[in-house]
């Protein structure tokens, strides 16, 4: 596999917000040393990649909320990545922002630099739903905001939108929904909201002061999204992922086709193959340890099977699915046996389909996928 | 044979035998002791905090400078295993009684002390735990002295954790437990109480002698069994077993003779001599019988094979354990185990799945039905579904017991309803002492293997203790209750109760089954049926969302963990029909709230 993927991790945030169990702070005192160990961390990981200078294809900034960082930083950032990178067919460099970040000024600065590709975080057009998760922007602002990024130049423009938030209901979902077909953009990544042990939003379920939607909605506002979506031409390409043609994510998609990627950052996570690893999630010791010359990281080594069960669930996330016959290459006749073995029951159901030696899931199984993957899965 | 003697520690579970003997073995300088309850060797036991087997050992004691060889034996509270204790008595001329001074008496203080007193052991009172800060001596003294019609003096106070006690204890099993009779000149007559197995030396079988001598090499044979056999190696247990040319009457110790299964040694069988044989055997206890039968499936078809050798494995240590093929149309090919209680039934579950590494499925437990044909056959029925036609049946018996359940006056109301609830019928209600009472009941023993313990215990708050012993059989008027699965009724669950119970139980069977059985992919029906008719049904609606949408920055990792252990979880799962049931599912109905 020749050119990866780069994903840096900038674990910042203004403020936490209420779902969020991301790794993210507010201690900015920390950001110019986080820098240094960025810079440090690519100069010696590079070699995670190949020898000498990697091709990379993508890069991806996320976080916390990369969109806090100055011109001047990522001016820095960018200089260390073509001192180590080769960029010469590097393709999309996204960079996740929160709107609230996204003024003017901001955008210009953008567009200043390599990014061509700009991820928003909307999550809701509806301020109560906005305030009730704790972000720190308003419905006008993301409007504002996406508008202001194509008037600017940005050709290619994601947003993210949630449901299943708090008190929503399903017309509320479909008000977002319908305004947020009207934005200028190319591609949407939507999720239901998950509830995450650590958040503050699970505490507050815990407490009886929330309540979580139920299984019922979220599917209801899954379907709702996947048909107007389709109406307006956005193709389904992944579970949540949906772009217009020739707008397919490059760098998520590098995870689901088993590219390799870079982590660089306090809890990124990097694959070259062989193992997966990932970085310690704290910025303090991640600065702390690279300084030392001892970078703090868990490690996977990946064996034959649970390269395998990587390659079931990644693959079998894209509408696409995967080909027996190149998954035998891989894995050998006894997983291909296996893995046809295991797929009965669902192929019997109708939630796996297999025509053409492709394995894929049906549109039915999308939203119960779990259980159809964890059948094939190895353990 | 002056300076032997043999006793046994009993008493009601955790009141403190094992750590006891802990501090008799320190005492004595047997051995030394690194972990509290070392007697206790299996792991289980070790876990769990209990003993499950009888341990026996020799101590060497010093008395007035005459040295005394002092053989223990440590058994096991808990009611499953009485037959333990049965067995051990026969071993000794005398008891350590242990009662707890913060609990007092309890019911298997009781019944262990009747067992002794049967065999005519002296009984050696001993008031344990007396460091507690919530000992109350006095009471308890009390209770014992009514209970045993001793002497104040007679009691001793001790300790278990302090060591306070202890030389008054050995003192007392000397001054009071008489020496072992017999004519050690006489044929060779040995009463075996417990074997063990041992991977390397094959079955190993704990003796007493009663009359003659024995020595390495004799050729022996086994009452019982007619087997004959040379005694390879004889000897007594100390911390490890030690060797000896010869043994006595009187001794206790072990023989190794090269036998392979444990169905070669019966317990409570005589050891002879080939030539010159004693004329009879000696009267030894009844065998074990089995009380509760469950079948015991692999989860995987093609373990079945293994699984009957982890038994038959099993078995070699446990001779209580009995088990026979059979099949079932939800499970497939499995055994139909017998096991003496629910504990026991637990343990061995357990024990096949960490000793042998089985997954397996057991089911509703049931008691033995005697079915009378309108052929006039009588049928020993272990198994719900091997009933016959109801057509065909002129009525069942099912077994009863009379149990024993001891408490304080403020629980008496409570326990009562749940007794009588459980078609039991009062017998006698007796005051031991103060506020505490003893009441008797008949009951039905298949009302005991299904939720008494855990109900008996939170109503009374953990003050009650209770005992039985089989009392029989009686006519019931008992009907077959099905589990339905989306339309197909399911063998395995399957259970006989009493007409009176069919309805309510049915109800809280489709209620605890739509609780362990996991949302699927369609919807599930869940039906209690007598026959034709559905009592009850409950409903597990399909999943409409599973799927962890969220794969953050390349975190495979995490979703991959969470797929394997969906998968591993599945994999505990048996698929009837198309519904994937787990395991815990099959005893649901021993969890009804
Ligand atoms: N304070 C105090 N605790 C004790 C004493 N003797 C035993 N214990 C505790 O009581 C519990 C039960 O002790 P065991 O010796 O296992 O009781 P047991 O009678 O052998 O139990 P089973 O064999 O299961 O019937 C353990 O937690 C002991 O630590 C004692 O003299 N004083
Ligand atoms: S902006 Fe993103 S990373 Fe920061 S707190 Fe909110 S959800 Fe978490
Ligand atoms: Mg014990």
């Amino acid at each position: 596999m020749m050119e990866s993927g780069l994903y840096i991790h900038v674990p910042f945030c203004a403020s936490k917000c209420d779902y969020c169990d991301f790794y993210s702070h507010s201690d900015a005192a920390l950001r110019s040393d986080y820098i240094d160990a960025l810079l440090l961390e690519m100069q010696t990981e590079a070699a995670f990649l190949s020898a000498g200078k990697p091709m990379l294809r993508t890069i991806y900034f996320g976080g916390g909320t990369p969109s806090m960082l100055s011109e001047a930083e990522f001016e820095r950032i960018f200089e260390g990545i073509r001192c180590y990178y080769d960029l010469s067919l590097c393709e999309e460099i996204t960079l996740e922002a929160n709107p609230d970040d996204l003024t003017i000024d901001a955008i210009q600065a953008l567009r200043r630099l390599p990014f061509n590709r700009i991820s928003i975080g909307i999550q809701s057009l509806n301020d109560a739903e906005l305030r009730a998760i704790h972000r720190r922007h308003t419905a006008a602002q993301a409007l504002e905001a996406v508008h202001a990024c194509a008037a600017a130049g940005f050709q290619n423009i994601s947003v993210d939108l949630m449901y299943g938030l708090p008190e929503q209901t399903v017309e509320q979902f479909e008000e977002s929904l319908r305004q947020v077909l009207n934005l200028p953009i190319q591609h949407i990544s939507s999720y239901a909201l998950s509830w995450e042990e650590g958040s503050v939003l699970y505490a507050k379920r815990m407490k009886g002061l929330l309540k979580e939607a139920d299984d019922a909605f979220l599917e209801t506002c899954y379907h709702l999204l996947a048909s107007r979506l389709a109406e307006k031409g956005f193709e389904r390409y992944e579970l949540s992922n949906f772009a217009k043609p020739g707008f397919v994510s490059k760098h998520n998609s590098s995870y689901w086709d088993g590219r390799w990627y870079l982590g660089l950052g306090p809890s990124a996570h990097s694959y070259n193959g062989v193992e997966r690893r990932m970085n310690v999630a704290s910025t303090k010791r991640y600065i702390q340890s690279l300084r030392n010359g001892k970078p703090d990281r868990e490690v996977e080594p990946l064996d034959h099977y649970t390269r395998y069960n990587d390659y079931i669930m990644t693959r079998l996330r894209t509408m696409a699915g995967f080909d027996v016959r190149e998954m035998e290459a891989d894995f050998g006749v006894r997983l291909r046996y296996y893995c046809m073995q295991q797929a009965k029951k669902s192929l019997h159901s109708g939630l796996l389909l297999y025509e053409n030696f492709r394995l894929r899931l049906s549109d039915k199984a999308l939203f119960v996928s779990d259980s159809v993957l964890s059948d094939l899965i190895w353990a | 044979m002056k300076h032997i003697r043999n006793f046994c520690i009993i008493a009601h579970i955790d009141h403190g035998k094992s750590t006891l003997a802990d501090r008799l073995l320190e005492f004595t300088h047997t051995m030394a002791i690194t972990e509290n309850q070392m007697l206790d060797n299996m792991d289980l036991e070790k876990e769990r905090g209990i003993t499950i087997k009888s341990h026996a050992i020799q101590m060497d004691y010093i008395h007035k400078n005459e040295a005394y060889k002092l053989n223990l034996i440590d058994t096991p509270g808990h009611v499953d295993f009485s037959y333990e204790v049965s067995r051990s008595i026969a071993a000794c001329e005398g008891a350590l009684l242990i009662v707890d001074a913060s609990q007092g008496i309890q019911a298997q203080t009781i019944s262990n002390l009747y067992m002794a007193i049967e065999n005519d052991l002296e009984i050696i009172p001993v008031l344990n735990k007396i460091d507690l800060p919530s000992a109350m001596p006095e009471e308890v003294e009390d209770q014992i002295i009514e209970l045993l019609g001793v002497k104040r003096e007679e009691i001793i106070r001790a300790s278990g954790k302090t060591g306070e006690g202890i030389p008054e204890i050995l003192e007392a099993i000397i001054d009071r437990v008489p020496a072992p009779s017999g004519d050690p000149e006489a044929p060779l007559q040995a009463l075996i109480f417990d074997s063990v197995f041992n991977s390397f030396r094959g079955i190993i079988a704990y003796f007493k002698i009663v009359n003659g001598t024995i020595h390495s090499n004799d050729f022996v044979k086994f009452f019982a069994t007619k087997k004959e056999y040379y005694a390879d190696e004889i000897g007594v247990l100390k911390f490890t077993m030690t060797p000896k040319q010869t043994l006595s009457c009187g001794d206790v110790g072990y023989i190794i003779s090269g036998i392979k299964t444990s169905k070669e040694v019966k317990v409570g069988d005589t050891i002879t001599h080939v030539k010159r044989p004693c004329e009879k055997i000696i009267d030894g206890f009844q065998e074990v019988k089995p009380m509760v039968f469950a079948g015991v499936y692999p989860i995987e078809s093609e373990d079945f094979e293994d699984l009957r050798s982890s038994l038959e494995k099993l078995q070699l240590n446990d001779a209580s354990l009995t088990f026979q093929p059979e099949s079932s149309l939800a499970l497939g090919f499995g055994f139909r185990c017998g096991f003496l209680g629910l504990l026991h039934m637990e343990i061995v579950q357990e024990r096949l799945e960490r000793e042998f590494n089985m997954d397996v499925i057991t089911t509703v437990p049931n008691v033995q039905y005697m079915v009378y044909t309108k052929k006039g056959d009588i049928l020993d029925v272990h198994n719900p579904s091997g009933l016959p036609d109801f057509m065909a049946i002129e009525k069942i018996e099912e077994p009863y017991i009379r149990a024993s359940v001891i408490t304080t006056t403020d629980y008496l109301g409570n326990i009562m309803t749940l007794c009588l609830g459980k078609r039991g019928e009062l017998v006698k209600q007796e005051y031991i002492s103060g506020n505490r009472v003893e009441i008797h009941f008949d009951m039905p023993l298949g009302e005991i293997v299904i939720d008494f313990y855990d109900r008996l215990k939170s109503i009374s708050k953990g003050y009650a203790s209770f005992d039985y012993h089989p009392n029989g059989f009686r006519e019931s008027k008992l009907i077959k209750l099905d589990i339905l699965l989306n339309g197909e009724s399911v063998d395995a669950l399957s259970c006989l109760t009493h007409v009176s119970n069919s309805e309510s139980l049915g109800r809280r069977m489709c209620e605890k089954l739509k609780e362990l059985i996991p949302r699927q992919q369609f919807d599930i029906a869940i039906q209690a049926a007598v026959g034709a008719k559905i009592i009850a049904r409950e409903t597990v609606k399909a999943v409409r969302k599973d799927v962890t949408a969220k794969c953050y920055g390349g975190d495979i990792s995490r979703k991959r963990k969470l797929l394997e252990k969906q998968k591993k979880g599945k994999k505990r799962m048996k698929q009837i029909g198309n519904v994937e049931v787990p395991q815990k599912a099959f005893l649901a109905v021993l969890k009804l709230d």
